[in-house]
């Protein structure tokens, strides 16, 4: 009796596993990262979001119970189908959001998708569908001031000798950062890839925002990183369409914020732009009910502001932007800037992007100083330069942030500091 | 939000030796097991397994029936709690209960059991539980487990020996798409007068299993 039942269980297992072959085909192999996601009224990618039970009790001996361990990801992955076969969709991929609560799957269709979109939000099987979105990164192409290396601006090597963003973690949401940079190694604790069908590579936008976040200090080349004692996750959700044109969507930024927030990122730099997001709306509130910082570039176009950066609770930066002071924005160096180069070679770079990565520096030093700061914290933290004439309003002045962070005087300190500002 | 809807999702699994807190359930033999889980998106779950044992000298089949309730404490942790039931065919005196609660994130979880008769002592039992997991690549993990078995009364039988005693398990788990291997070492704290169905001979074996999810 007992040896009929071992091989009855062993046979049924394997008549399973053969039966329940792909029966519904699923695009994985044959679909380039550029084509997910377009963002015109003909989109034709959707996400649809499925619950994910929490982990609990189960006596298979086998069970090895981790919050990720997931048996039930099978169960879902039938629903999907089915969902995919009744709207004649075809799955693309899929990717667990703990973070959530969610397991989220890529599905395509011919057509279309509103109407899809419109019947699947009342489908009892599924916690929500959206749009897939596409966003941009945010660097301008024409320098017009002459050079003013941020280490100037900001007194980088005084505000160094009491600070230096050790060990915080930062998530540099972005394309792919060139660790092999002689200004960059060993300063990259972490490097993922989101993007389907598209390796990791070193790409421009990813590698300066590293650079101008974390590079090296006293390493005999280049420049020095804000916060050159910092810890960043290189998490490429994004690739390089040109020179000019860095491109990410919902799916491979929202991979990207869960995989930031269950690895403890402390601070989260998205210098990137595009349309309000449910799923990435969500995760960013997920991040910042974590304590985690998020800094978020604003987009010179748009009068908002754009998203993420005017979300609730991130810190929107801009470059010279005076415009967008009215929507809260704060401004920081972005313009001719020096910073690293994928191949190991160093350029200028100019635009919010960049200002950005200036004050997600910023806040890993203030963090080093007090660590479990909260982000409403430290916005208030982050004091502005007095209303002087040839000021621009609005500038963060980061020696005066980290001086009354410490309590103490951290710039020029035998004689004019700047006033302090309370913002 | 929709009204509640569930999932269902399985496992079928055969084991080298069926290991349950330390002491094998099999004597030793390989053996086979189904299981079947129902989770609600209102995070209600309920679930039934069904293994082949071995006992004393006869083959026969467990059953476990159990359900509960998980909740999400903040982000990376959740508080799950639920009872069980646990029946063996032709060996009803082994039947047992057990309510537990325990907590889980994202790299350990941990538990604790009560029961008011367990096994076939009428004996209390508290069991208390600690699995950490340590993700060495994205499809494999290394498992740790280390249980505590305490016995609450002292008027069940005077023939087996009533006092705490530990298990652990430590292994690796190989994914591979719909199915997980595992190899790992499983002991038992050594004691003497053990329960007499467990074999005292093989306190700490290597064991393997395969499974497939649905």
């Amino acid at each position: 009796m007992n040896l009929i039942w071992k091989m009855s269980v062993l046979l049924l297992s394997m008549a399973i596993s053969v039966c329940h072959a792909e029966a519904f085909p699923v695009a994985t192999d044959n679909v380039r990262a550029e084509d997910v996601g377009h963002n015109d009224k003909g989109s034709h990618q959707l996400l649809v979001m499925l619950h994910m039970p929490l982990p609990h009790f189960r006596p298979d001996s086998s069970y090895s119970g981790r919050y990720s361990d997931d048996s039930g990801h099978k169960a879902r992955r039938r629903i999907a189908e089915a969902i995919a076969i009744q709207h004649k969709l075809t799955l693309i991929s899929d990717w667990p959001m703990p973070t959530l609560g969610v397991d989220c799957y890529v599905m395509a269709s011919t057509e279309p998708v509103e109407n899809i979109i419109t019947i699947l939000s009342h489908d009892a099987r599924v916690e929500w569908v959206q749009d897939m979105n596409v966003y941009h990164t945010l660097s301008a192409n024409d320098p017009l001031y002459s050079l003013q290396p941020s280490a100037k601006l900001w007194h980088l090597s005084e505000i160094h000798q009491f600070t230096t963003g050790r060990n915080i973690r930062i998530a540099v949401i972005d394309s792919g950062v060139d660790d092999n940079h002689p200004d960059l190694t060993g300063q990259v604790n972490i490097k993922e890839n989101f993007i389907d069908n598209n390796p990791y590579i070193s790409e421009t936008h990813g590698t300066a925002v590293a650079g101008i976040i974390a590079a090296r200090a006293g390493n005999g080349v280049g420049i020095e990183g804000v916060a050159s004692n910092a810890r960043l996750m290189a998490l490429r959700a994004c690739w390089e369409l040109s020179a000019r044109d860095t491109q990410c969507n919902t799916f491979t930024l929202g991979k990207a914020l869960n995989f930031a927030i269950l690895h403890q990122a402390q601070v989260i730099n998205l210098s990137l732009t595009g349309p309000t997001d449910k799923l990435l709306q969500m995760l960013l509130d997920a991040a910042l009910a974590q304590g985690i910082t998020v800094v978020g570039a604003v987009d010179p176009l748009r009068a908002d502001g754009g998203f993420p950066a005017t979300h609730p609770g991130v810190l929107a930066i801009s470059d010279e932007d005076i415009k967008h002071l009215r929507i809260g924005a704060m401004l920081a160096p972005g313009r001719d800037i020096p910073t690293t180069e994928p191949g190991g070679k160093w350029g200028l770079v100019n635009g919010a992007s960049f200002a950005c990565a200036h004050v997600s520096g910023l806040v890993a030093l203030l963090l080093e100083v007090n660590p479990a700061q909260s982000p409403e914290k430290i916005k208030q933290k982050l004091i502005l330069i007095p209303p002087v004439a040839g000021r621009t309003p609005g500038t963060i002045d980061a020696c005066a942030s980290v001086a009354q962070s410490l309590n103490s005087c951290v710039c020029s300190c035998n004689g004019n500091h700047a006033a302090k500002v309370i913002h | 939000m929709h009204s509640a809807s569930g999932q269902i999702s399985g496992n079928a699994t055969v084991v080298s030796d069926y290991r349950y807190r330390g002491m094998s359930l099999s004597q030793g033999n390989p053996e086979g097991q189904l299981s079947v889980a129902y989770d609600n998106s209102a995070n209600w779950y309920a679930g039934g397994l069904v293994s082949g044992v071995r006992l004393d000298d006869f083959n026969t089949e467990q059953f476990i029936a159990y359900g509960g309730y998980t909740t999400s404490l903040f982000s990376g942790l959740s508080l799950d709690s639920g009872i069980s039931n646990t029946t063996f065919r032709q060996a009803s005196d082994y039947n047992y209960n057990e309510a537990y609660i325990g907590l889980t994130s994202n790299s350990f979880n941990t538990r604790l059991y009560y029961s008011p008769s367990y096994f076939y002592q009428n004996a209390r039992t508290v069991y208390g539980e600690l699995n950490v997991s340590y993700t060495i690549t994205d499809n494999v993990q290394l498992l740790s487990h280390l249980g505590l078995l305490h016995h609450l009364t002292d008027n069940a039988s005077t023939e087996v020996d009533l006092s705490t005693r530990y298990d652990y398990r430590i292994g690796l788990d190989a994914r591979v798409s719909d199915w997980n291997f595992q190899i790992a070492l499983v002991g038992l704290q050594k004691k003497s007068n053990t329960y007499e169905q467990y074999d005292d001979r093989h306190l700490h074996t290597w064991l393997l299993s395969a499974t497939y999810s649905f």
